[in-house]
């Protein structure tokens, strides 16, 4: 994680033309979701490749499923996904990788979502099984996010307790994403700021920070399409004061012209240089 | 732990609502990503559309597809696949525009070099990799896509990576379809013989044609 400092952003079409030359938005590195770019069009190679030359690149994944079954990640697709994305990984001499502490398929069915790990022994002991499984797969140390989650499927403990003994049993570290620890805190009653301070810090690598959207009926959404809330970025500076770590602004729906972007970029920024 | 787990992917998964405000949650977050994704990706078939076919075709999709890859960029095959796998009620005109809409979207993603070449009569040529041709029973191109008339379109990646399609006759959808490792030359006297056509005041034709598709990389020449 040497080379990744400061604040990053993470890699969309919608954008990227701009990115390349800008003065006004200027990240230390990006994050893209490496199976996006498995296949690369022609019209993207010479951008994607000049990219790539210029920042620090963080491989971001959303499909890794790694809170499934044990015997579901080795067979099947998730076995196919894991050939591609070592393929990818190793071609572009890609060494940083991370997903969520998630599962998005089950038994060969696909739902494109992240869904909520049950927070129970078991599933701990799985997921670490997993993790084992893919760095070896992969050669390369896998980092996980806490993930928005919107139902308890079954709980022995807190999350925050969960992601700690997965960090500890598995020597994974751990993408902590700030607002999805705030959405998580408002939907289900909990103190945000306790929870960062139950994070055990050392397993920290990187933060994302990004915006939501408050349902009609109170409910928060992590969805990626709209500015970074003030609420959200205060826990990012008490977060950063606890230890300080590089950021990734998230923003992939409803983008803004790359104005806009830049502004609430440079204001993030200010944030991250000064905690 | 499987059988918790199971059991909450089947309640996300299933078509009905829950009497659970978090599995409806994800029921929803699952289904306006799907949406999201098929009328980005299909824009002309969803606007061909029914909202309430295209609601229970994806709901469909959700509960009972299982895909091959974990990846969304495989999610608009897929759906094409499940659609006809399980012969859900579509109007053939919607299932031919969406075709159409996935030829056009796997041109655009192919990583490979244009290859332009000179035109001669000589050669052999079969369609080159950034072409695909596509035949309808509908003008599934235009604005009232319903109506029958058999239509042939040739969609290609032209010099500047983007995708473009127009409108071919018959004769020359044929001629370019055309599977065998016979000069371009010998498969237009078999054309020409088969429509009962002039032979050289055709090759005059179609000779510019031909040429502008070598350059623009539609046609690709036989090596062996």
């Amino acid at each position: 994680m040497k080379k990744f400092q400061g604040l990053g952003i993470g890699l969309r079409d919608e954008f990227m033309y701009d990115l390349l030359d800008s003065s006004i938005l200027q990240p230390n590195w990006l994050e893209i979701i490496p199976e996006n770019w498995f296949v690369i069009p022609k019209k993207h190679q010479k951008l994607f490749k000049n990219l790539v030359d210029k920042y620090p690149i963080m491989c971001h994944g959303v499909s890794l499923s790694i809170a499934s079954e044990t015997s579901q990640m080795k067979e099947g697709m998730s076995k196919l996904f894991l050939i591609k994305m070592k393929k990818f990984l190793d071609e572009w001499g890609f060494k940083h990788y991370s997903e969520h502490f998630s599962f998005c398929h089950f038994h060969g069915k696909q739902t494109y979502e992240l869904l909520p790990p049950p927070l129970t022994n078991k599933s701990v002991q799985s997921i670490v099984d997993n993790i084992d499984y893919v760095q070896n797969f992969l050669n390369r140390e896998l980092i996980l996010e806490n993930a928005s989650w919107y139902y308890d499927i079954e709980s022995e403990f807190s999350e925050s307790e969960f992601i700690n003994q997965v960090c500890k049993k598995s020597g994974s570290k751990l993408l902590l994403d700030v607002n999805n620890v705030y959405v998580n805190s408002k939907n289900h009653n909990f103190s945000p700021y306790k929870f960062i301070e139950e994070i055990n810090e050392e397993h920290i690598a990187y933060h994302h920070i990004a915006g939501h959207l408050k349902t009609d009926n109170g409910d928060l959404i992590d969805t990626h399409g709209s500015k970074v809330k003030d609420d959200v970025l205060e826990l990012l500076n008490f977060t950063l004061k606890r230890k300080k770590s590089p950021v990734l602004l998230e923003r992939d729906n409803n983008i803004p012209p790359f104005k806009t972007l830049a502004k609430e970029f440079n204001k993030i920024k200010t944030i991250c240089d000064n905690a | 732990m499987p059988d918790l787990q199971k059991e909450f992917f089947k309640d996300i998964t299933q078509k009905k609502d829950s009497k659970i405000k978090g599995i409806n949650t994800y029921r929803n977050l699952i289904f306006n990503a799907k949406r999201h994704f098929i009328s980005s990706g299909f824009p002309l078939y969803t606007k061909q559309t029914k909202s309430e076919d295209l609601d229970f075709f994806i709901k469909e999709y959700i509960a009972n597809s299982k895909p091959i890859m974990p990846l969304p960029m495989y999610m608009m095959k897929d759906f094409i696949n499940f659609i006809e796998i399980n012969k859900l009620e579509i109007r053939r005109f919607a299932l031919d525009i969406l075709k159409f809409e996935l030829a056009q979207i796997n041109i655009f993603n192919l990583p490979n070099e244009l290859r332009v070449n000179k035109f001669s009569w000589n050669k052999r040529y079969k369609l080159g990799i950034n072409a695909r041709l596509i035949k309808s029973q509908y003008s599934i191109h235009l604005d009232n896509p319903s109506i029958k008339k058999q239509t042939y379109l040739l969609v290609y990646k032209d010099l500047d990576y983007e995708s473009y399609f127009f409108e071919v006759t018959k004769f020359l959808y044929e001629l370019l379809n055309m599977k065998n490792n016979k000069s371009i030359l010998n498969n237009l006297k078999f054309m020409t013989k088969k429509h009962n056509i002039d032979y050289k005041e055709t090759k005059n034709i179609i000779h510019k044609t031909l040429s502008d598709y070598s350059l623009k990389g539609i046609l690709a020449t036989i090596m062996n």
